[in-house]
């Protein structure tokens, strides 16, 4: 049932002063039928002649009303109509309690205050209180006892197998041509080229002063590159073989020179690190133009 | 004379003995450089090479260099342990006569004692020959004759499989190193040796030599010395341990041969003592570089010759030995890292 008030408010100083008509209409929704958890919206639509304009601090807050009523959403909107302005204000309650029986409760009064624009004047307009009838959500003709709690309502469960095949299965293509990628790209941590794929444990081992381990790193990297475990005396074959390195092979003798004396010679030698860095470099950069 | 100073005193000489003899015997460098190790190392040889190839001539001239007494002995089917220490006969006034054999006519003073295709021996012999290289000494007419500077080097007749006798595993353990003689490659030495007449005269080619550049007595005081002069560190050792493992189980460090099933192809790898005689060989061959420390080169200079007639294989793959086995150890060196 929808309920439609025309009102037309004068308060007693209003009338003294022959103010402004400000007029109200309600809408309501039916007042039975509801129950707890039900929400209810009354609708104000207002007209105020020109110059008058509502007074924003006058609307009611959101939040509780008391025990059983709260005020979830109230919008508001207005715009200029018929030389004046119409305001539409939507207020939205919830109820709470849910009554053994059936009961007569009533939404507040809402008073609404206009002022003209330097506030000399002020007028208020209130939609009076709106009763309504809130019923119990159990049969209350039927014993407390007799009442079972029925199972929440589920949806039926979809049948997700088949997206889940086809996720796994674009899942899997996409791994797979990103490999592929990874592979022709030499993006790969091990298709890096032999000492490429040890700088970061060469500087780390350098860092912490074990230039043993700096050392031992550097020569499985020649091992890698030369595809053998490399020494001294096969540097010319290992030059002829891999170009790129031939300018290197001053410093190649060097490395074998102090890696000789580090690890073999009968008082062990403790090398200098940074010259160990700077051999690594040359032997990096070689690396590079080989496989650029 | 300090230790350090004998040391470097005796280096001279050893390299002026490699000198010498590649004097008399061209093309040979390797070779020689691996019998001076073998003498300071105090370890017998098995020379392995086709006939006539100069092995009884170089032996001749380690002698002469080394200064001791020279021996050589022929292995036939029908040679018996008795005829390498007395020879019998009737005498001129028709009496017999026990003349002491190859073994016992130098006494103490026998150097270098070559047994010429010692596979046509009889076991017996070869078993007598054992004891010698062991013990360097032999028992003969109720006494102990010793030889406390002999050298034995054998020859192995590759060639023929008939009446031919193959060493046990136990004697070729006893040989330090296996060696191989090949002809020079080099076209102007092959030319030399048929042209210049020096070579056609070998007794006279051997008197050349200057006589025992290297005094034979004193080598067995000296070999302990080289062997202390020398250290090995954590890191050597580390390797030569790998090194002796991967004779063992090469497929366990990676070792690779094209068409061979590497879990069926060692039967039993390098001994205890054949991985001793390698580390003592590569401390000759760091002494000889002028080194007081090893590095892993000195072991790979001799790994092939030491090592390779340690490794035996199974059945399947015994008849292709001479090919596996040279192919076997140089994947080895390839394979195993240093440090």
């Amino acid at each position: 049932m929808r309920l439609i008030l025309f009102l037309l408010a004068f308060t007693p100083s209003i009338l003294a002063a022959a103010g402004p008509q400000i007029l109200l209409e309600r809408r309501t929704p039916p007042p039975f039928g509801h129950r707890v958890g039900s929400l209810l919206t009354q609708h104000l639509d207002i007209f105020a002649p020109a110059s008058w304009h509502l007074d924003p601090a006058s609307l009611p807050p959101t939040g509780p009303l008391g025990d059983w009523l709260e005020i979830r959403h109230l919008n508001w909107q207005t715009r200029k109509a018929d030389g004046g302005r119409r305001y539409r204000i939507d207020i939205t309650y919830q109820i709470f309690p849910n009554p053994k029986e059936s009961l007569q409760w009533a939404l507040p009064p809402v008073t609404l205050r206009f002022q003209t624009p330097e506030e000399q004047k002020s007028q208020t307009v209130t939609a009076p209180a709106w009763p309504f009838t809130v019923a119990a959500l159990t049969d209350i003709t039927r014993p407390e006892d007799q009442i079972a709690l029925r199972p929440l309502w589920q949806s039926p469960p979809a049948l997700l197998s088949p997206y889940w095949w086809r996720l796994a299965g674009l899942g899997l293509l996409l791994t797979t041509l990103l490999l592929v990628l990874a592979w022709h790209r030499r993006w790969l941590p091990w298709q890096r080229p032999p000492f490429a794929h040890r700088w970061r444990k060469f500087r780390r081992a350098l860092g912490a002063g074990d230039t043993g381990a700096a050392l031992r790193l550097f020569h499985r990297a020649l091992d890698e590159s030369a595809g053998h475990a490399l020494f001294a005396h096969q540097l010319d074959d290992f030059c002829r073989q891999q170009p790129a390195f031939a300018a290197q092979r001053q410093a190649l003798q060097d490395f074998f020179r102090l890696s000789r004396r580090t690890f073999f010679a009968a008082t062990p030698h403790r090398p200098d690190p940074a010259r160990i860095e700077a051999l690594y470099l040359a032997c990096l950069q070689a690396e590079k133009r080989c496989h650029s | 004379m300090t230790s350090a100073e004998l040391l470097t005193d005796w280096r001279h000489r050893a390299l002026q003995l490699q000198n010498a003899i590649n004097q008399a015997v061209i093309g040979q460098e390797d070779s020689v450089a691996k019998i001076t190790i073998a003498l300071f190392a105090r370890g017998h040889v098995m020379l392995e090479g086709d006939v006539g190839v100069g092995k009884t001539t170089l032996l001749r001239a380690v002698a002469r260099t080394l200064g001791g007494a020279y021996e050589r002995i022929e292995g036939t089917i029908d040679l018996m342990p008795n005829d390498l220490i007395y020879h019998t006969y009737i005498g001129e006034d028709g009496k017999p006569r026990v003349d002491p054999g190859p073994l016992l006519k130098h006494g103490e003073a026998l150097s270098i004692f070559f047994f010429n295709e010692v596979n046509r021996a009889r076991p017996q012999v070869h078993s007598l020959l054992l004891r010698v290289m062991a013990e360097r000494s032999v028992s003969a007419f109720n006494r102990t004759y010793a030889f406390p500077y002999l050298q034995v080097f054998a020859d192995r007749n590759r060639v023929e499989k008939e009446e031919t006798f193959e060493m046990p595993s136990a004697a070729r353990d006893r040989f330090l190193m296996e060696l191989r003689i090949e002809l020079p490659e080099d076209p102007e030495l092959r030319t030399a040796l048929m042209f210049d007449p020096r070579f056609h005269q070998v007794d006279a080619l051997i008197a050349q030599l200057p006589e025992a550049v290297v005094p034979y007595r004193e080598i067995a005081a000296l070999a302990p010395q080289i062997q202390a002069s020398i250290q090995a560190s954590p890191a050597l050792q580390t390797y030569a341990l790998e090194l002796w493992q991967a004779t063992r189980r090469p497929q366990d460090y990676g070792v690779r041969l094209d068409d061979v099933d590497m879990e069926e192809l060692v039967l039993a790898g390098a001994s205890a003592r054949g991985m001793s005689m390698l580390l003592r060989a590569a401390r000759v061959h760091a002494w000889l570089d002028d080194r007081d420390y090893l590095i892993p080169e000195d072991i790979q200079a001799l790994f092939h010759e030491v090592i390779g007639h340690r490794i035996f294989l199974t059945p399947v793959y015994e008849l292709q030995r001479e090919q596996l086995i040279p192919r076997l150890t140089r994947a080895i060196l390839a394979q195993i890292a240093a440090p």
